[in-house]
């Protein structure tokens, strides 16, 4: 029997890396097909070759039994192939009705000229919002738009440029959950319609909800394709983590000290929900999850970055109702970021300066600030940490693993007694990784407690004493070291809970 | 307060409580980070205190009677007393461990904090280093001392590592390399290894980073044999990788202060 839409075969590297391998996927009309896997495993690069944004390598292409070249994003349209990215593709300053019909306005004539028939255009947007039961008004700019009604204006978009296969690559991030739900809704609406519906998710316990089928990629191969009744969220933990993990990380073990931090009931904006935990000197404490687990703005809240908050936070015993950065460092935190951000690094300085920003006092005399000391201290830190720069290189010249280090260098020079480090080795090289794995054990031996958050799970298990998942802002499963694994990690991050 | 009232008052602190932290002490007495950086600065000096990451902590040594033993291998003391502070972290309560000879091992006996451990060698230095530490038995393998070291070798050595096992073997090597693997100096010293790792559960390489890129003159065997090492943090970069991607532990030393 053949599929509406095959893929055979597919292959496709990059820079001599292989990210898909000998792929066959297919779906039919009026279908729900999930597809998931870990960050990195192929599913996007599979869909963005359905949507034309790259050619594969080798393999075939058929829709309703016909063999397509699909040269480009224009051609996948003409073919009725829609993709809804993850981040917003609408113009912000349009409105809905003009975001719908850009470039392809419906036109009446005027006498001898011919302008655009708006009225026509939002009766026609009008009649889409009301079939999905949407009380959106065609007129709104999209900027005046949730993340969640945006989504619902892509769709509209497709379908009425006739899609009839819609790929949707992790729709319900950042949407809430009344929004998820009327995602859901819309979805079983277009499967009425005979649309065939390519979901991209990590998030299995929602795939449950909607999906038909459901198909594992890891590592750029197809694990398997199965009907969502005939499996379970943990036989689809088990295809998406199949890989050995060796256990390749320094980890010291180290006699915690006494109770540093304690967190109760910590809530801030429904985005992280009634969060406790404690933490001891010496000890690693991970905190990980998938992307919009709330990891990240637990540890924003935690520094004061973001807030203000409900619930409270003890650092030596001393409560905190509401948190900003400068009381958070003088209370002995710091913050270390992820590099690919803007927050840790002034880019356009010299190290130097960035090395030593955090604690002026130490560097100045009378006020001033002595130069030589500046000097003194950040080549100091820069032979500690093996850093391999000059003080006077310009941060945005380094490497990602020299930045980070210069991050480190910065809260070291205020003796911070808690470390909150973001993505500890993302986007940096492995030598600098193994480097920082030993600083951090250099740290917890001086009794400096950790907070790492962290999406790579391996690393979560092969350094921290405890671990916290978290799903929806909630944590979902403390896991001592022990019994940490990543199949278990991945369950409770996907939304799995305890039987 | 005058300053030498204030470094009496520290050195009580640190006698009772062995270490201190510059921040509560510059809440304690009122005083700028700076002043009580200063003031643990002259205490190191002294040789009271040795500053660590935020603090210091008591010099236990100058308690301790100074070793009549001047320990042959003299390179890179101070990278081998850090390798031996992270190898003394990785002992835990109740063990046997084997130190085998060398600097880093002999810098190890000065950081072993753990209960109850049995500590089999066939360094004599090691052996002396270790006779007035507390709960600590210690076991002197036999064997015919080389010449001018306190290395024991030999197949007297051999019979008495017969029927014992070891939880932790240290072992102190001369060069790394990745063809020539991990190096020692004697055909004699290797046969003593070879039967340490037929008796040991944990197998646990030392080399400080100048050993790296050298080989020495008998074979131990090669760079995987071993799960974890514990070396400094020049160590070349490509050695760095190879381990990590061989799922090989590599510890380094850092320091702050």
């Amino acid at each position: 029997m053949r599929h509406f839409l095959e893929m055979k075969n597919i292959t496709k590297q990059f820079n001599g890396n292989v990210v898909l391998k000998n792929v066959n996927f297919f779906a039919d009309k009026g279908q729900v097909h999930a597809i998931i896997g870990e960050n990195g495993a192929g599913k996007t690069t599979l869909m963005k070759i359905l949507a034309g944004l790259f050619p594969p390598d080798s393999g075939d292409i058929f829709i309703n039994g016909q063999r397509v070249h699909i040269n480009g994003p224009k051609h996948a349209q003409e073919l009725g192939i829609a993709m809804i990215y993850q981040e917003c593709r609408l113009f912000p300053d349009l409105n809905v009705t003009e975001n719908i019909f850009i470039r392809r306005e419906p036109l009446k004539k005027l006498k001898f000229i011919k302008i655009i028939d708006w009225a026509k255009a939002h009766k026609e947007t009008y009649k889409y919002l009301d079939y999905f039961g949407l009380n959106i008004n065609p007129k709104t700019a999209v900027s005046n738009l949730s993340a969640g009604q945006q989504k619902f204006i892509e769709i509209i978009k497709a379908l009425s440029q006739n899609a009839n296969i819609i790929i949707m690559d992790e729709p319900t991030v950042a949407l809430t959950e009344q929004e998820t739900e009327l995602l859901f809704k819309v979805i079983k609406d277009l499967k009425k319609l005979g649309i065939t519906v390519i979901y991209i998710s990590h998030r299995v316990e929602e795939i449950k909800k909607i999906a038909d089928l459901v198909s594992v990629i890891r590592d750029g191969e197809l694990i398997v394709t199965k009907d969502i009744n005939t499996t379970n969220i943990h036989e689809l933990i088990k295809a998406m983590s199949g890989k050995e993990v060796y256990d390749k990380y320094p980890k010291l073990k180290v006699k915690t000290g006494k109770n540093i931090l304690r967190v109760e009931n910590l809530s801030y904006n429904d985005k992280i929900k009634n969060i406790n935990f404690e933490l001891s000197e010496g000890e690693i404490l991970g905190i990980t999850g998938l992307t919009d687990s709330g990891k990240d703005v637990l540890a924003r809240v935690l520094f004061g970055i973001v807030g203000p908050f409900q619930g409270k936070i003890y650092i030596n015993g001393k409560a905190f109702k509401s948190m900003d950065p400068y009381t958070a460092k003088i209370n002995g935190l710091c913050f270390v970021s992820a590099i690919d951000t803007e927050e840790g690094l002034i880019s356009n300085m010299p190290t130097n300066v960035n090395i030593t920003i955090t604690n002026l006092q130490r560097i100045s005399t009378m006020g001033f600030i002595d130069n030589a000391a500046e000097s003194y201290h950040a080549r100091d830190m820069i032979e500690r940490l093996e850093i391999g720069c000059n003080e006077n290189d310009i941060i945005s010249i380094l490497s990602g693993g020299k930045k980070k280090k210069v991050i480190f260098a910065k809260w070291l020079f205020t003796n911070s007694k808690i470390f909150i480090i973001d993505e500890p080795s993302a986007g940096i090289d492995i030598c600098s990784k193994v480097d920082i794995y030993n600083i951090i054990n250099e740290l917890v031996l001086s009794g400096t407690a950790i907070i790492m958050v962290s999406s790579n799970i391996e690393e979560i298990i092969g350094m921290c004493d405890k671990i916290l998942v978290m799903y929806n802002g909630e944590i979902r499963k403390v896991l001592d070291r022990e019994h940490a694994t990543e199949q278990k990690i991945l369950y409770y991050a996907s939304g799995g809970k305890d039987d | 307060m005058f300053a030498i009232e204030r470094l009496n008052k520290i050195k009580e602190i640190l006698l009772k409580e062995k270490r201190v932290d510059v921040i509560e002490l510059s809440q304690l007495f009122s005083v700028t980070e700076v002043t009580i950086r200063r003031d643990l600065d002259k205490l190191e000096k002294e040789g009271f205190a040795i500053k660590t990451y935020g603090g210091a902590v008591l010099n236990e040594n100058i308690f301790q009677q100074s070793s009549s033993f001047e320990y042959e291998e003299k390179d890179n003391i101070e990278e081998n007393k850090m390798i031996g502070k992270i190898a003394a972290e990785m002992v835990e309560d109740n063990e046997a461990i084997y130190l085998s000879p060398g600097r880093a091992c002999f810098e190890l006996t000065r950081h072993l904090k753990s209960k109850n451990l049995t500590v089999v060698t066939n360094d004599l230095a090691i052996a002396y280093e270790l006779k007035n530490k507390p709960g600590l038995k210690v076991i002197v393998t036999g064997g015919t001392l080389i010449h001018s070291t306190t290395t024991l070798v030999g197949e007297f050595t051999l019979q008495t590592l017969n029927g014992i096992y070891i939880n932790k073997a240290f072992i102190n090597v001369k060069g790394v390399d990745f063809d020539a693997g991990y190096t020692l100096g004697s055909k004699e010293e290797i046969m003593i290894i070879e039967k340490i790792r037929e008796i040991s559960k944990e197998f646990i390489i030392m080399a400080d980073y100048t050993k790296f890129n050298r080989t020495s003159f008998a074979k131990l065997g090669n760079l995987t044999m071993a799960k974890k090492i514990i070396t400094n943090k020049q160590v070349p970069p490509e050695y760095k990788k190879f381990f990590f991607e061989k799922g090989i532990k590599l510890y380094t030393t850092f320091e702050f202060k």
